[in-house]
């Protein structure tokens, strides 16, 4: 069942960084009052580049990105990879001091860490895909079972790189790169593309009870999803970020 | 586009002008005189700045829930410390909705289920018992304790059976309940636990804002309220999913999210499969819930806006309020059995319940009879025994225990005021009326004594 969000607010919020990660790929993070950051980790907003008046209220056209920083802070974080007309106008006027609308949280794409009870929580990320699951990422815990596979073309495109330093050594994190070209120095690494196979045979005896979140480019998730339920793994096991 | 713009806002800004002129003249002016002015137990505190926003809100003429909405919320989440505040139409309606969220098929099997038992008390207001027997289930009534008027925790752990689901209860004027017991048997029995915060907004127990210890919480905005915006509530909790059921229920029980102005904000609208519906059937016309349509007006949360940001003060003069009818009235003690904060809470007091002791030569009735016609106000704890109310006579409940001190409290207890607008001077003069009320009864008993 879908359902409803319960809190998403309009908020004006002010570009504070742009890093840009080469071959159009960019990070942005936005100066917002923390009491406007309360989403859970998977969650997207919603960004608008033109003017929103908000005594008018329509929502003008604007585009979703998944939250790519931990709650409560004063600031979210979003990636974006230019692809067509909007990402191309995101990339010629996101600059720092920009104020753009912003609205959030939304999505039902929510890596609950209620899950972490059940078995393990295995997150599949493709490229930028990997963004909606840093807040769950970067949130404390002491103990529980993470995998992330995180499938790369090359080794500059590894995103948050930072932020996976930070996790090394953590016991409850299990990162799995996959590399179609080149290794990564500071991570051990799979060469070739991530598949359902791949990570089937690196799951072993866990693959079964694991819960699978699915983020990445169109194709992959459908791709990944049949072959997720080919392999037995229930469709409540699976948990896909989807867009028409 | 640019000078419409800018005229707009001049125009704002003129109107804004003259709606603080406006309040200068129409409310500015007000002074107390003592014998001729009424003393209330409640009412609306404001200044310009409430009206300045509601006419901003009016501007927009968006009407329907909006930008104001959307801060006031954030407002309100913020300053309980609550991850969710949704806003609806009243207290009661903010009671519905938290009870009926509980039922949400979206809990699973731990969702409350018609005929499920759940504990409150009759000494309170009808509508934090209402959407018990509303959802088709069993109210079981314990009785309270005096003093703090809260629910007497020995006959609450009585009250727990096999079919017990939840715990209802308001924290009553203010006054928190025991919620290290009450979340200890919760955890225990595995139930739900709605705190009714509708007269408690601002109160603590060991530090923490009364509503975050439950698994969901309602407060009212009604005038006679902490803060107030006319008619409306809020619900509020750390819980996505019952966050998610409460919008649900409010809006029509529909599954969609889009605000007014939006379309698509999932980006699933019409790729989703829903009940036996067509796959792609329009999400803004799914419906999850059997629900209501329970929202507010952007107006009204233009002025909870302004409210919000005088709660903190609002909350202080209650407990400066609070510790002045405490002091006046210590020395009536033996006549009076006067109020106790429930230990390691510091309340937001709603009021300052006062219960006449037995056999003092006078009965409630007569003291607030005599007050109102000095144009003193005061009122009773609501229903006094709920199931002494018309409408509850023939209601299928449960009675846990006896409820003796409910009956108390419906024939001699009775509250005086303690809210932001009431000045020492009303006070004082509260009391020196209820000074000379004592000294003529006791002059009578003196009377009758000799005669």
């Amino acid at each position: 069942m879908e359902s409803n969000m319960a809190n998403p607010a309009k908020v004006l919020a002010r570009v504070q960084t742009v890093e840009n990660h080469g071959e159009g790929v960019y990070s942005v993070t936005f100066a917002v009052p923390s009491r406007y950051t309360r989403y859970l980790p998977g969650q997207f907003l919603h960004m608008t580049l033109e003017e929103f008046d908000p005594t008018a209220g329509f929502w003008p056209e604007s585009r979703v990105f998944s939250i790519a920083s931990a709650p409560r802070q004063d600031f979210v974080a979003i990636v974006y990879s230019v692809k067509g007309r909007y990402t191309r106008l995101m990339e010629q006027e996101l600059a720092v001091g920009r104020e753009v609308w912003l609205k959030l949280p939304y999505g039902d794409f929510i890596v609950d860490e209620g899950l972490l009870a059940d078995g393990p929580v295995v997150l599949i990320a493709g490229g930028t895909g990997v963004s909606p699951y840093l807040p769950f990422l970067m949130k404390h815990r002491e103990s529980g079972n993470v995998h992330l596979f995180y499938g790369l073309r090359k080794p500059n495109h590894l995103l948050f790189r930072d932020e996976f330093s930070t996790l090394k050594g953590q016991p409850w994190f299990r990162p799995h790169f996959f590399l179609e070209e080149g290794r990564l120095e500071d991570w051990p690494s799979t060469p070739g593309r991530l598949s359902i196979p791949a990570i089937a045979e690196a799951m072993g005896k866990e693959f079964p009870t694991g819960q699978y979140f699915l983020s990445g480019p169109p194709a992959m998730i459908r791709t990944f999803q049949d072959d997720l339920l080919g392999q037995g793994i229930p469709n409540n096991q699976i948990h896909i970020d989807e867009w028409e | 586009m640019g000078v419409n713009m800018s005229t707009e806002k001049e125009l704002r800004g003129q109107i804004s002008d003259l709606v603080k002129e406006y309040y200068g003249v129409k409310f500015g002016q007000q002074t107390y005189v003592a014998g001729k002015s009424p003393v209330r137990y409640a009412g609306r505190v404001f200044d310009e700045k409430e009206i300045q926003s509601l006419v901003d809100s009016s501007l927009d003429f968006w009407l329907t829930e909006g930008r104001y909405a959307e801060e006031f919320q954030a407002q309100f989440a913020e300053f309980v410390g609550a991850e969710f505040a949704i806003l609806t139409n009243s207290g009661s309606s903010a009671n519905l909705l938290a009870f009926s969220a509980l039922t949400s098929e979206l809990l699973g099997d731990k969702r409350l289920k018609p005929g499920d038992e759940v504990i409150s008390v009759a000494a309170g207001f009808p509508t934090t018992v209402n959407p018990i027997i509303q959802n088709g289930m069993i109210p079981v009534f314990c009785d309270v304790d005096l003093g703090t008027y809260n629910v007497n925790i020995e006959q609450l752990k009585k009250a727990i059976g096999p079919k017990t689901g939840a715990i209802f209860l308001a924290h009553t004027l203010g006054n928190p309940y025991d919620l290290d017991a009450i979340v200890e048997l919760v955890k225990k029995h595995n139930l739900w636990l709605i705190e009714d915060c509708c007269d408690a907004l601002g109160s603590t127990y060991r530090g923490k804002h009364v509503g975050t210890f439950g698994h969901v919480a309602t407060c009212s905005f009604y005038p006679a309220h902490h803060i107030t915006i006319g008619e409306g509530g809020m619900i509020f909790t750390d819980d996505e999913v019952i966050a998610r059921a409460v919008t649900s229920f409010r809006d029509w029980g529909r599954d969609c999210y889009c605000h007014g102005g939006e379309n698509n904000t999932c980006g699933k609208r019409f790729s989703g499969q829903y009940g036996t519906l067509p796959k792609g059937y329009d999400h803004k016309y799914v419906y999850s819930h059997i629900g209501y349509n329970l929202k507010v007006t952007d107006m009204q949360a233009a002025i909870g806006v302004e409210q919000m940001k005088k709660l903190p003060s609002f909350v202080q003069r209650r407990k400066d309020n609070f510790k002045a009818w405490s002091k006046g009235f210590g020395q009536w003690s033996d006549k009076f059995l006067l109020p106790t904060a429930t230990p390691h809470s510091d309340p937001s007091w709603f009021a300052f319940p006062v219960t006449v002791k037995q056999g003092i030569g006078f009965t409630r009735t007569e003291l607030t009879d005599y007050l109102s016609g000095h144009q003193i106000e005061t009122r009773n704890l609501f229903a006094g025994n709920l199931l002494r109310q018309p409408a509850y006579l023939n209601i299928v409940h449960r009675v846990a225990g006896s409820l003796d001190n409910t009956e108390t409290i419906m024939n001699d207890t009775f509250f005086l005021g303690t809210y932001p607008g009431l000045i020492q001077p009303q006070i004082d003069h509260t009391l020196k009326l209820i000074e000379e009320f004592l000294n003529t009864k006791a002059l009578n008993r003196t009377q009758a004594g000799r005669s």
